[in-house]
């Protein structure tokens, strides 16, 4: 057991933690892996990496790693992979495969598929069922950053920008991870977040932050 | 390339047309001395013995109209077909009237006239005088004419025997008393005498009938043979050819020469080898020509 | 860089004297006296001749020899018509006759000797050893004047005739050329080894023939350096022959000296000689020069005796001055590339053909040997793949450049062996002509259709191949669950289309990893359905192309795994946006988000197909996988995952 947990450890930089619940206060859930059911979150229970945990309202639990202990608040959902200390170059090639991920631009020439894809005629009538799942997940980057695990709240923001589309037309969040960029020194990324930051609706507050910002970068890439 | 290929085609055409000469021929002049061998036709008509007359045992064959006056001194000898062999020892002189004619009735011309001017002697011996006749045909008939008179001596076995011999490589002597003229001596060198061989080699029926003829060789460039053949039915010997050769002691006759002559006319062919002196002296009454001669006379059956 | 064997010598005099080892000039060979062996330089067809003039009493010309050479691979074959080579001799033949007029007559005689022509083939083992024979036909007309005399009737007279003979011979002779090394050769050749035909009937004329002393000759050619050389040649009839050639560029310098066994003096004569050498033809302008007087009167006594053995070089010939043309005339055109060598950059998978229409599959290095560009059009083919030739873009190359040319190929949808084959692919250079200038020859392996280069990014091949076979399926599949389908909402139609279709499919299947020892094997769908399993690659392909042939689409995602065996799975687009999400689950892990072509957010799900237990499952763990390896440890990133689309 003491060998595979060193070999777990030393294996890759982005070794597998594993968490134990130090303490339960409300409403905790957990899902572990694939898995399409949420489960009670207690005490002493141990969370593998593929868990994602989710506070109610007025809850909070108290995870404690080998690295890193994470305290997650309310009305928060986190990936328990997520909860890692990155470097700045694994949130760069993290930011880089968010492009990587997507399909290629570029339409093939030659193609023998007479399939054609595309939505069908007639638009369609499904319900879309919203929940807040999306802002937890936010609200749980944002702890992740006071965890002081900045890139991964990053890293976890971006995702959840992607898989809850409604998100990104947050602009508190969206300034909040923004700024992490920016301190972290990645100018041309925070640039790029502030520029699309802009095309929301913002509070004048917002806008000078969001322009103090934007001027500041273009500044400091000038006189690179 | 198909052009240029028909151009150079053209081209050497062209010029195997037009550029070319024979290549000149060398010419190689004559350095060797033997085989020279100079033929002549005699006997013309073998049916007109006219042409015999110029020829029997004396070797004369000239045609008698031709004739100078002539003096010929002659050593023969006359080799049979059945290998005896007679000697004579004969002289004659003939003297010619040019300003006369001999006609024949026909009024072919037969020759001149021949004259008696005076006494001749051979070696102190006085000749007789003869009638000189010419044979002839005219209207297929055998006519006998006269043209006058000639001087002769002859011994042998033959005829008439006069003291008189003929001696070869050495000296004879002429003289003439001319009638109510002066003597005229003169001697008259002879030839070393010619004994001459006959050998017939291959057969008619090959066509290849040629002779190889040999004789001693002497003191003369050349010699003459003459080629002739009896006539079958009578005992006149026809001059065919005449070879002029030089004297090297051997000729082969080839056998275009034996093999045509017609064995229906002849029956014997005759070789009369000739060795001969002559010499034409430039008097007033015309040429004198003086010869002698050693003659061999060899018999063979065709 | 071989010889010609232009043997000179009194039976071998060569008009144009002796140009030993030059393998440029090809003019001396057309001599069949002096290269009895019949070599050639030759290489297609070659034609020549030979105008003189002769300086005789009178200057005569005369084209001497027209000949025509035709070399086929290793053999050569000639021919040579000579009208220039005869020699006539008049003379007295000792008779004469006297004519009508008492004149005297000589007769005279004449024999004319004539080479017609000759006939050469040779054969050449290799670049040293050589071995030919040629052929001569000659003719003797004796001409003699004989009277002949005729007995017709009573009359006799002589009739004069010419009695003539025409005798024919024929000379063979064979010869040997043979190079020590680059400066040495040596030639042996026979004089008068064959001679047949005719002899003269009559004994007249017998004596007069020519003489045909038999021997042989040997022959040495030194090359001190490559603008000179010095020959010797002897003959066994006692004759020899010295010369000494030089070059300088296009022109060439010779000088020969001959001692001839019946001529005077010592050296009999020389022979000097300029040359040229123009692109397609050879000028020679040479002089024959006797060192004794040729016009003097010659004797028939020695003629006789002597005879002549050589018609063009005896004691009766006259001085001369030649002009010998020659032309190399190739019918074959000449190279104007080489292909040195091919490599071949990419394997033949067959079922990659689109690989082959982007990048070439070979590469030639080609030399232009030409002064001039030649544009060339570089074809390749493989022996049981191809039917034609396949062009490849045209090249330009500059005079005397070597470039790399690319070759491509085409590999024909109807190729099916399923069986890798040991084949060979030709390369083809055309340049102007419908021949190919040059081409290789390459040996080649040709994978099976099965074969697979491990790149899952030509996994795509194996998809798109079988399309036909799994739209029917697949329609055939979903029409039999036609209600359902019916039911749902268009936007729900891919994930249960997917979900259908991935059922179905591995109702029937066992996951068996790669039979093979060696390579790769993928199968094509069919051959999945077929065989009723297959492995990871085998069983992703076949789902893939499933969904693919009803419009879904799909990505393949390679785990590259460190080293450990490699694994593929599936991606598929449901094609609902994110906010859709909570229609198909309540785990937000087991989706991810990509951005379309036109750029839409889409769903995609991971499916591990070798789970060939039910959707549900293949997906859950497909989900995780992707998770932990894909996303979690930036697997995409650091390259160690990657996602294939298959268009």
């Amino acid at each position: 057991m003491k060998t595979l947990l060193m070999i777990l450890m030393f294996a890759g930089i982005l070794s597998a933690q594993t968490f134990t619940v130090e303490k339960v206060s409300g409403d905790v859930k957990y899902q572990n892996g694939s898995s399409e059911t949420w489960s009670t979150l207690k005490i002493g229970a141990i969370l593998k990496d593929d868990a994602v945990i989710s506070t109610g309202q007025n809850s909070s639990v108290l995870l404690k790693g080998s690295k890193v202990n994470f305290n997650l608040n309310e009305s928060s959902a986190v990936s328990v992979s997520n909860i890692k200390k990155m470097n700045i170059d694994e949130l760069l090639l993290a930011l880089a495969m968010e492009d990587m991920m997507n399909a290629p631009k570029e339409t093939k020439k030659s193609s023998d598929n007479t399939a054609v894809y595309g939505t069908k005629e007639g638009e369609s009538t499904l319900q879309i069922i919203t929940d807040d799942f999306g802002i937890k997940r936010l609200n749980g980057a944002v702890q992740l950053a006071e965890n002081s695990l900045e890139e991964s709240a990053v890293v976890a923001a971006k995702e959840t920008y992607r898989k809850y589309p409604d998100t990104k037309n947050l602009p508190s969040y969206r300034i909040y991870f923004a700024n992490i960029l920016y301190d972290k020194g990645l100018y041309e990324e925070a640039l790029d977040e502030y520029v699309d930051i802009q095309k929301l609706k913002l509070t004048d507050e917002e806008r000078a932050e969001v322009n103090t910002k934007t001027e500041s970068i273009k500044m400091k890439l000038l006189s690179e | 390339m198909k052009n240029l290929l028909t151009y150079l085609f053209i081209v050497s055409v062209g010029l195997f047309l037009f550029g070319c000469d024979k290549p000149a021929p060398t010419e190689l002049f004559d350095d060797s001395q033997e085989e020279l061998a100079e033929y002549e036709i005699l006997g013309k008509d073998i049916n007109d013995e006219f042409y015999s007359n110029g020829f029997d045992t004396t070797g004369v064959t000239q045609d008698l109209r031709e004739l100078p006056n002539l003096i010929a001194l002659s050593g023969i000898k006359v080799t049979y077909v059945h290998g005896n062999t007679d000697e004579f020892s004969f002289a004659q002189s003939i003297f010619f009237d040019r300003t006369k004619k001999i006609f024949s009735p026909g009024g072919r011309f037969l020759g001149f006239k021949s004259v008696i001017p005076g006494i001749v002697s051979f070696d102190n011996k006085i000749a007789r005088i003869v009638p000189l006749i010419v044979r002839y045909r005219e209207n297929n008939v055998l006519r006998h004419d006269t043209l006058g008179n000639k001087y002769i001596l002859f011994s042998g076995r033959r005829g008439d025997m006069d003291d008189f011999r003929y001696r070869h490589n050495s000296f004879m002597n002429f003289s003439i008393n001319i009638f109510f003229g002066e003597q005229v001596s003169f001697n008259i060198p002879t030839p070393i005498e010619i004994t001459g061989n006959v050998e017939i080699l291959g057969s008619r029926n090959q066509d290849d009938l040629r002779a190889l003829l040999q004789w001693n060789t002497g003191n003369t460039h050349d010699i003459t043979i003459i080629i002739g053949a009896r006539l079958r039915d009578r005992d006149i010997i026809m001059p065919l050819y005449r070879v002029k050769t030089i004297d090297d002691g051997s000729l082969l006759i080839p056998s275009r020469f034996i093999n045509q002559i017609p064995i229906q006319h002849f029956d014997r062919i005759v070789f009369t080898f000739i060795r001969r002196f002559e010499n034409t002296i430039d008097t007033n009454s015309g040429d004198l020509r003086v010869s002698s001669q050693s003659i061999h006379s060899i018999v063979v059956n065709l | 860089m071989f010889a010609n064997v232009n043997i000179l010598s009194q039976s071998s005099f060569g008009l144009n004297g002796y140009w030993g080892l030059s393998p440029n000039f090809n003019t001396p060979l057309y001599g069949y006296e002096g290269n009895t062996s019949n070599y050639a330089h030759v290489r297609d067809w070659g034609f020549s001749f030979i105008y003189g003039v002769e300086f005789a009493k009178n200057t005569n010309s005369n084209i001497y020899s027209i000949s025509l050479s035709k070399t086929l691979g290793n053999h050569n074959l000639s021919a040579r018509f000579t009208p220039g080579y005869q020699k006539e001799f008049i003379f007295n033949t000792g008779e004469s006759i006297v004519l009508e007029d008492s004149t005297s007559q000589s007769l005279t005689a004449s024999v004319n000797y004539k080479e017609l022509f000759g006939l050469g083939y040779s054969y050449k083992f290799s670049e040293d050893f050589s071995v030919g024979t040629t052929f001569r036909f000659f003719t003797q007309d004796f001409f003699q004047e004989i009277v002949t005399p005729v007995f017709e009737d009573s009359l006799i007279f002589f009739l004069r005739e010419t009695k003539s003979e025409k005798v024919k011979f024929w000379k063979g002779d064979l010869g040997i050329n043979y190079a020590l090394n680059e400066n040495l050769n040596f030639v042996f050749a026979s004089i008068n080894l064959l001679n047949f035909g005719e002899k003269a009937d009559n004994s007249d004329f017998k004596d007069l023939e020519l003489r045909r002393e038999v021997g042989g000759m040997i022959g040495v050619n030194y090359l001190p350096f490559d603008a000179a050389a010095i020959n010797f040649i002897y003959e066994t009839t006692g004759s020899y022959q010295v010369a000494l050639n030089g070059y300088a560029g296009d022109l060439g310098f010779g000088m020969t000296l001959f001692h001839d066994k019946y001529q005077e003096p010592e050296i009999a004569g020389m022979i000097p000689t300029i040359s040229y050498k123009g692109e397609i033809f050879e000028l020679f302008v040479s002089g024959v020069k006797y060192f004794s007087n040729r016009k003097k009167e010659f004797g028939v006594s020695e003629f006789v005796e002597n005879g002549i053995s050589n018609i063009l070089n005896n004691p009766y010939s006259f001085d001369k001055v030649l002009l010998t043309v020659s032309f190399n005339i190739n019918t074959a055109k000449e190279r104007t590339v080489k292909l040195i060598d091919v490599e071949i950059v990419k394997d033949i998978y067959p079922t990659f053909s689109e690989n082959y229409v982007e990048y070439p599959f070979a590469y030639g290095t080609i030399v232009n040997l030409t002064d001039e560009y030649i544009t060339v059009k570089p074809m390749a083919r493989i022996e049981g793949v191809n039917e034609e030739n396949i062009q490849s873009p045209v090249s330009a190359i500059a005079p005397h450049d070597t470039v790399r040319v690319p070759f491509y190929i085409i590999i024909p949808e109807s190729y099916s062996s399923e069986k890798v084959e040991l084949s060979y692919a030709d390369f083809y250079l055309f340049t102007i002509s419908d021949k190919p200038d040059d081409q290789f020859q390459k040996a080649v392996l040709v994978n099976s259709v099965n074969s697979w280069d491990g790149r899952v990014s030509n996994l795509r091949y194996f998809i798109k191949k079988d399309l036909d076979f799994s739209m029917s399926h697949a329609k055939a599949v979903l029409s039999s669950n036609k209600t359902v389908l019916d039911t749902l909402p268009i936007a729900l139609e891919n994930f249960y289309k997917a979900k259908i279709l991935f059922n179905e499919y591995v109702a029937n299947l066992v996951y068996i990893s790669d039979p093979r020892a060696t390579g790769e094997y993928v199968q094509f769908p069919h051959q999945t359905f077929e065989l009723k399993g297959g492995d990871c690659d085998d069983l992703s392909v076949g789902y893939s192309s499933l969904l693919e042939s009803v419009g879904i689409q799909t990505a393949l995602v390679d785990y590259k795994a460190n080293g450990k065996v490699r694994h593929v799975n599936l991606l598929f687009n449901t094609k609902l946006s994110p906010n859709q999400a909570k229609v198909l689950t309540n785990n937000d892990t087991k989706y991810f988000i990509r951005e379309s072509v036109d750029g839409k957010d889409e769903i995609w799900l991971p499916v591990e197909v070798t789970s060939l237990t039910d959707f549900e499952t293949a997906w859950k763990l497909g989900a995780e996988k992707f998770n932990k390896e894909a996303i979690s440890e930036l697997g995409i990133a650091k390259g160690k995952v990657n996602i294939v689309d298959i268009y």
